[in-house]
Parts: structure tokens; C-alpha cells; sequence
């Protein structure tokens, strides 16, 4: 008797502690992608609703720091369809192990013109 | 026999705890690529991707005597004059194909269907029949007279 209510004792321990570990190892990469979309936002480098201006330099978005437990950080800008960057901000130092990598589409101004582009960022620890 | 108990005690716990990390490491594999949620996030993919292009808007001096306009307001403007001309085709076209290719490089063959009430407008290339999931985000534009939908399948 006393054996058995142990082994339910530490299947429910466990099986609480394991899935609240599995839940946050599924859900972190989406947690740190969002996390990094509001810091950009914050600081200009990304409107959802709205374009970033890249006329001439020192007239587009720069990189005032980084993210918090962020060790480096890539943003390109670049037109839809075309691999080639209009602008490329880099800080911090190079990446040694994972890199978080995605892209979201947004409005580039260039030249007093409005038109759908890109924005592929890459964040590490 | 006190020592025989335990040991089948410690059998039992240990078979249970194997059990409990077997369970658990499937449930995460099973939510980790739940279908729901990569719907979800395709949809909201194509979403954004449209709306980017649609806001977009129409190069200086390219076929349109309008001032500056968006797309989709230029797209308005189409249908109520009736068919679009060549040039004006080839100006849609031209401001559409890049997230269309966009879309075929990262994603999967993706299609624009345009219906201006006259005409029905496609750009992008259709993927032969019975191949995989096909996603659509449809606008309604003005009045409801314009219709933009943008195809992604995978």
C-alpha cells in the first residue's frame, strides 16, 4: 500500500515538472522571436503598420544596442523577391552556437517610394 | 523478504518514471509539430505578406496618371473603368511578382487571383492538381467590388 502510493506521488511530481520543462523548451524558440519583434519595435526597427525609411545614410533605422541576453544581432533589409540587401546592420560579436533566424515582410520607403520588402533578422546568445 | 519488498518497490517506481518521461517526451513532440498551429502560422504568414503587398505602392511614373497610390487603391480604381489595359496588367504584375517569388523561395508555390468584377487577373504559377495543403488569404477591397486572394500551397 505504502509503495503504491508513493509510485503515485512521483508519477504526478514528475510528470507535472516534466511537462512544464517540455512545454517551455517547445515554446521558447516563438517566445524569443516575439520577444526580439517588440524590442525592434521599441526601437524603430520594424512597423507592422507602417514603412522604415531607408533614404540615404544616416536617414535609415540603426542599431542602438541589443536585447537583453542577446549577444549579437543581424537585420537585412532587402525588396521582396530580390536577394540583394538595401541595408545590412550588424552589432555585437560573432555567433558561436545557435541562431535564431526568421524574416517578416514590411513596407520599405526608398527614394520617396513605398514598396513591399523584407526584414530577415538573426539573433544569438 | 523486507529487502525483496523493496526491491520490487524500487522496480515499480523506476518503471513508472520511465514511463512518465516516455509520455512526456511524446506530448512535446506531438505539440512541438501540432498541424493546428502550423496552419495558424502559415495563415498568418500569408496574412502579412499580403497586406505588405497590397499597401505597397505604385513607381513613379508607371503607367498611372494618379497621384501616389496604393496598390490596393489603384486596384479600386481599376474596376471601375471597366478592363484594364495591357500596360496596366504589367504594372500589377510588376508590383506583386516579388512577394510572389518571395513566397515560392521560402514557402511553396504561391498564386495571386485579382477579380477587378470585369476581369479575373492571375499572376504567379498554379501547382498541378492534388498536391498538398493550399492556404488562401482573400481581401475584399472597396466596396467589396474588388477581390485579392493569395494561394500558398506546400
Amino acid at each position: 500500500m505504502e509503495s503504491i502510493l508513493a509510485v503515485m506521488v512521483v508519477i504526478t511530481v514528475s510528470s507535472v515538472f516534466l511537462v512544464v520543462l517540455a512545454s517551455g523548451t517547445v515554446h521558447m524558440e516563438e517566445m524569443d522571436q516575439e520577444d526580439v519583434i517588440s524590442w525592434m519595435i521599441s526601437k524603430g526597427l520594424y512597423l507592422e503598420d507602417g514603412a522604415i525609411s531607408l533614404d540615404g545614410p544616416g536617414e535609415g533605422p540603426i542599431l542602438p544596442g541589443l536585447p537583453e541576453d542577446i549577444s549579437g544581432m543581424t537585420i537585412v533589409y532587402r525588396s521582396s523577391g530580390n536577394s540583394t540587401p538595401l541595408m545590412v546592420l550588424n552589432q555585437g560579436q560573432p555567433s558561436s552556437g545557435n541562431v535564431l533566424a526568421f524574416q517578416r515582410p514590411l513596407l520599405i520607403e526608398l527614394n520617396g517610394s513605398r514598396f513591399s520588402g523584407v526584414m530577415e533578422v538573426k539573433v544569438w546568445r | 523478504m523486507a529487502l525483496r519488498r523493496d526491491r520490487r518497490g524500487m522496480a515499480v517506481l523506476v518503471d513508472a518514471l520511465i514511463f512518465m518521461v516516455v509520455l512526456t517526451l511524446l506530448i512535446a513532440v506531438v505539440y512541438s509539430a501540432s498541424p493546428k498551429k502550423i496552419s495558424e502560422d502559415r495563415t498568418e504568414m500569408l496574412r502579412s505578406y499580403h497586406s505588405v503587398m497590397l499597401a505597397g505602392e505604385l513607381p513613379a511614373g508607371d503607367g498611372s496618371s494618379m497621384s501616389i497610390v496604393t496598390l490596393a487603391e489603384y486596384l479600386i480604381a481599376l474596376s471601375m473603368t471597366g478592363a484594364p489595359e495591357e500596360g496596366q496588367v504589367l504594372l500589377i504584375e510588376k508590383m506583386v511578382n516579388g512577394t510572389i517569388a518571395e513566397l515560392e523561395t521560402t514557402s511553396g508555390d504561391t498564386w495571386l487571383v485579382i477579380d477587378l468584377g470585369s476581369v479575373v487577373l492571375h499572376f504567379g504559377s498554379h501547382p498541378s492538381d492534388g498536391v498538398g495543403d493550399v492556404y488562401a488569404d482573400r481581401r475584399e477591397l472597396g466596396d467589396g467590388s474588388v477581390i485579392s486572394t493569395l494561394f500558398l500551397t506546400v
